[in-house]
C-alpha cells in the first residue's frame, strides 16, 4: 500500500474537522474537494482534467433534472402554509376537536405534525414553528412540560419521513430509485410512528390527568361556530396535501406536477383566507429562494467531493474495508444504521444524505437478505430505515439536535432537562417504529406492491 | 479601513439583488407548472390547445424545459444571496461556544481556504463548459425541445461569481473586524457570528404565558 491510497481516508477526515469548525457545510465539503483533487494531482492519482467533469456532474445531478423542481415548490409550499397562517389556523381547530379527548392538546400537535409534515423543509425551521406555535399554548393550559417539550420535538420531526418529504425526494434521486414509490412507501412507518404517538398520549393523559389538563369550559366554541372553523379552517388545507400525495400515488401526476399543483394550491390558501399580500408573497418567495440555495449549494459542494473521493479510489477502499470486515448483511446494516444514528446527533439530514449517503451505496447494493427482502426492494427498505433512524437520532439526548432548536425557542422556565426527559419515552417509540419496519419490512413494501404495480 | 466597509456593501449589493430578484422566479415556475398539468391532463383542454397555432410554440416538451430551467435559475442565483444572510446550514457544536473573535477567525480562514478556491476553480472551468456547449450550438436532446443550452448553463458562472462575491464582501468586513481599529469594530455589520443569530430567532418569554389566551381563530371565523 503506499501514502495515496489512503488518501480518501484522510480527505474524510479532513472534511469532518472542516464540517466541526462551523464554517458552512457546503463550501467545506466543496473545498475539501478542490484540496484533494490538487493533492491526487500532486501524486499523479488525479489529473487537472477530470476536474473538467464536476460542471458535467453538477449540471446532470441538479440542473437539468425534472425531479429535482420538485424541491423549491414543496418548501414554498410549506412556507406559504406557515406565513399565510393556514398551519397555526388548523393546529387551533385540531386542539378544538380533540378537546374532550385526554391530552388533546398533545394529540392536535401529533396529528399536525403528521398532516403538515411538509413543512419547510429543514428540522430546524420545523421545530422552530412547531414550539412558537403549539409551546405558549400548551403551557398555558397547564401542561407538564415535559410531555409537552416532548410532542413537540417528535412531531415536527416526523416531516423527514412522512411524504411531501424533502429528504425522501433527494434520497429517491441520489439513490436512483421512483419517488413516487418512496413516498407510498414511507407511509405506512410514519402512520405507524404517529400512531404509537397517540397511544402514548392518551395513555399517559388517562393516567396521570394532571399533566395533560382538559381545556376549560370558559374557552369552549358552539357547534356551529366550530362547524364553520372546520369547514374554513381544516376542510381546505387536507384536501390540499390529500390532492397532492393522492396524484402522485394514483399515478396521476409525477411528484414534480404534484409539487407545482400543492404549491398553488397554498397560494389559493392564502388568497381565501384573505392573508396574502405583496409583503406576504415577497418574504415566502425571498425565504424559498434562501432554503433553496443553501440546499443546492451542498448538493453542488457534496457533487465535486463525491466525484474527487471516487477517483482516489475511495469506493474501492470502503468496499475493501467492508469485505475485511467479513460480515454479512444484517451484520452490515446494523453497522451502517449506527454509523447514521451518530451521524445525526451532529448533522442534518442534508449533510448526511447528500454526503454519506452515495459513499454508502455501494455497499447497499451488495446487500443480500434472502428471501426477508428482495432483490430491487432492499434499498426502498434502506431509504426508510434511514429516514425512521435519522429521526430518532434527531430526538436522541444529549445531542439530538431537534432538542436543541426547541430549547432555543422555549421560554426560561422550561429547562434542558425537562426536554431531555420528555424525549425519551418517544425515542423508545421511535425504536419500536425502527425496530418493527426492520422485522417485517412489508409495513413499507406492501403498499408500494399493491398500489403502484 | 471604512473604505474596505464601503467596497463590501458595493460588492454584497449584487448577490443580494440577484438573490431577491430570482426569488421570484418560483412564481413562472409554478404558472409553468400549472399551465402545463391543465392542457395534458384535461382532456377538452389539451384538444383545444393542440389545434390551436399556440401549441408549436409551447408544447410539453418545451414547458417541462421550462421548468427545469426556472429552477436551475433560482437556485444559482440564490447562492450568494444565502451566504450574504447566513443561511448555510452550519455544524455550531463547538462554534458557538468561541468567542466573537474566533469566530472571526474561522469565517477568515474557510473564505480563504475552501469558498475561494473552490468558487474559483469550478467558476473558471464552468466557463470551458459553457463555451463548450455555445460553440457546438448545443440544442435539448428531444426534438421539440428548447434551443440555445448555453444561456442557462451561463447561470452555473454567474452563480459562483455572485458566491464569490458574497464571500469577499464577508472577508472584507471579517477584515476590519480583525485587524480594524477598535472604533471601527462596532460598525462592521457582523451577521456570521453566533450572538448575531440568536439575536433574531424568535423566543417566547416567560411572560408571553401569562397573558390570556387572545384565541385569533373565534375572531376570525
Amino acid at each position: 500500500m503506499y501514502f495515496e491510497d489512503f488518501l480518501p481516508v484522510i480527505m474524510f477526515g479532513l472534511l469532518a474537522c472542516g464540517l466541526f469548525t462551523g464554517f458552512p457545510v457546503a463550501f467545506v465539503v466543496g473545498g475539501v474537494g478542490i484540496a484533494f483533487g490538487f493533492i491526487g494531482m500532486h501524486y499523479d492519482v488525479f489529473s487537472m482534467i477530470e476536474f473538467f467533469n464536476v460542471p458535467e456532474r453538477i449540471w446532470g445531478g441538479a440542473a437539468e433534472n425534472p425531479v429535482l423542481v420538485a424541491v423549491p415548490c414543496f418548501i414554498f409550499m410549506g412556507t406559504m402554509l406557515e406565513r399565510s397562517g393556514v398551519a397555526e389556523d388548523l393546529l387551533k381547530i385540531l386542539e378544538l376537536l380533540l378537546k374532550r379527548v385526554p391530552g388533546g392538546l398533545a394529540l392536535a400537535v401529533t396529528a399536525m405534525g403528521t398532516i403538515m409534515a411538509a413543512t419547510t423543509g429543514i428540522i430546524g425551521a420545523s421545530v422552530v414553528m412547531m414550539s412558537l406555535m403549539a409551546l405558549p399554548a400548551m403551557l398555558r393550559a397547564g401542561y407538564q412540560k415535559e410531555l409537552a417539550t416532548g410532542t413537540i420535538a417528535a412531531s415536527a420531526t416526523l416531516g423527514i419521513l412522512i411524504p411531501p418529504s424533502i429528504m425522501l425526494v433527494i434520497m429517491a434521486d441520489l439513490l436512483a430509485i421512483s419517488v413516487g414509490n418512496l413516498f407510498v412507501g414511507a407511509i405506512l412507518p410514519g402512520l405507524l410512528l404517529s400512531s404509537l404517538y397517540f397511544v402514548y398520549i392518551i395513555v399517559r393523559s388517562s393516567i396521570q390527568p394532571h399533566i395533560a389538563p382538559r381545556i376549560a369550559d370558559d374557552q369552549m366554541v358552539d357547534n356551529k361556530t366550530l362547524m364553520i372553523m372546520v369547514l374554513k379552517g381544516f376542510v381546505p388545507p387536507v384536501i390540499l396535501i390529500v390532492m397532492v400525495l393522492g396524484s402522485i400515488f394514483g399515478g396521476i401526476a409525477t411528484p414534480t406536477e404534484a409539487a407545482g399543483v400543492g404549491a398553488f394550491g397554498s397560494l389559493m390558501l392564502a388568497v381565501f383566507n384573505g392573508r396574502l399580500n405583496f409583503q406576504n408573497m415577497k418574504d415566502v418567495c425571498e425565504r424559498t429562494a434562501l432554503t433553496t440555495g443553501m440546499i443546492f449549494f451542498i448538493f453542488i459542494g457534496a457533487t465535486t467531493f463525491s466525484y474527487v473521493f471516487r477517483s482516489l479510489g475511495g469506493e474501492h477502499l470502503i468496499i475493501a474495508g467492508v469485505e475485511y470486515l467479513g460480515l454479512n448483511s444484517w451484520g452490515l446494516l446494523v453497522i451502517l444504521m449506527f454509523t447514521i444514528f451518530i451521524l445525526g446527533f451532529f448533522f442534518d439530514f442534508l449533510e448526511i444524505t447528500l454526503i454519506i449517503l452515495p459513499v454508502f451505496a455501494p455497499v447497499v447494493e451488495v446487500m443480500d437478505f434472502g428471501v426477508h427482502v428482495e432483490g430491487r426492494d432492499i434499498i426502498y427498505w434502506f431509504a426508510i430505515l434511514v429516514a425512521v433512524n435519522l429521526q430518532t437520532s434527531f430526538l436522541t439526548p444529549p445531542f439530538g439536535f431537534a432538542l436543541f432548536y426547541l430549547k432555543g425557542v422555549a421560554p426560561k422556565i422550561v429547562k434542558m432537562q425537562h426536554i431531555y426527559k420528555g424525549i425519551i419515552p418517544f425515542v423508545m417509540l421511535q425504536l419500536i417504529g425502527l425496530a418493527s419496519v426492520m422485522a417485517f419490512p412489508g409495513l413499507a413494501l406492501y403498499l408500494p406492491s399493491v398500489l403502484l404495480s | 479601513m471604512r473604505k474596505l466597509l464601503e467596497i463590501a456593501d458595493v460588492c454584497e449589493w449584487f448577490p443580494q439583488k440577484a438573490g431577491k430578484l430570482g426569488a421570484w422566479l418560483i412564481v413562472p415556475l409554478i404558472i409553468v407548472i400549472m399551465y402545463d398539468i391543465t392542457t395534458r391532463k384535461l382532456q377538452f383542454i389539451q384538444q383545444a390547445v393542440l389545434n390551436s397555432p399556440l401549441y408549436e410554440y409551447i408544447s410539453p416538451t418545451k414547458l417541462q424545459e421550462w421548468e427545469w430551467h426556472l429552477h436551475t435559475a433560482l437556485f444559482l442565483l440564490a447562492l450568494g444571496y444565502a451566504y450574504c444572510n447566513n443561511a448555510h446550514v452550519r455544524v455550531d457544536l463547538i462554534r458557538e461556544k468561541c468567542k466573537d473573535r474566533t469566530q472571526a477567525w474561522i469565517e477568515f480562514f474557510g473564505i480563504l481556504l475552501a469558498l475561494f478556491p473552490y468558487c474559483l476553480v469550478i467558476g473558471i472551468i464552468s466557463l470551458r463548459f459553457i463555451e463548450l456547449s455555445y460553440a457546438s450550438g448545443e440544442i435539448s436532446q428531444s426534438m421539440t425541445g428548447l434551443s440555445q443550452r448555453w444561456i442557462i448553463k451561463s447561470f452555473l458562472f454567474i452563480g459562483l461569481l455572485l458566491a464569490l462575491l458574497a464571500g469577499f464582501a464577508t472577508l472584507l468586513r471579517h477584515i476590519v473586524f480583525l485587524f480594524g481599529p477598535a472604533h471601527l469594530r462596532d460598525d462592521v455589520p457582523m451577521n456570521m457570528l453566533t450572538t448575531a443569530e440568536s439575536a433574531h430567532l424568535p423566543r417566547i418569554e416567560d411572560e408571553d404565558l401569562n397573558r390570556e389566551d387572545d384565541d385569533p381563530i373565534v375572531t376570525s371565523s
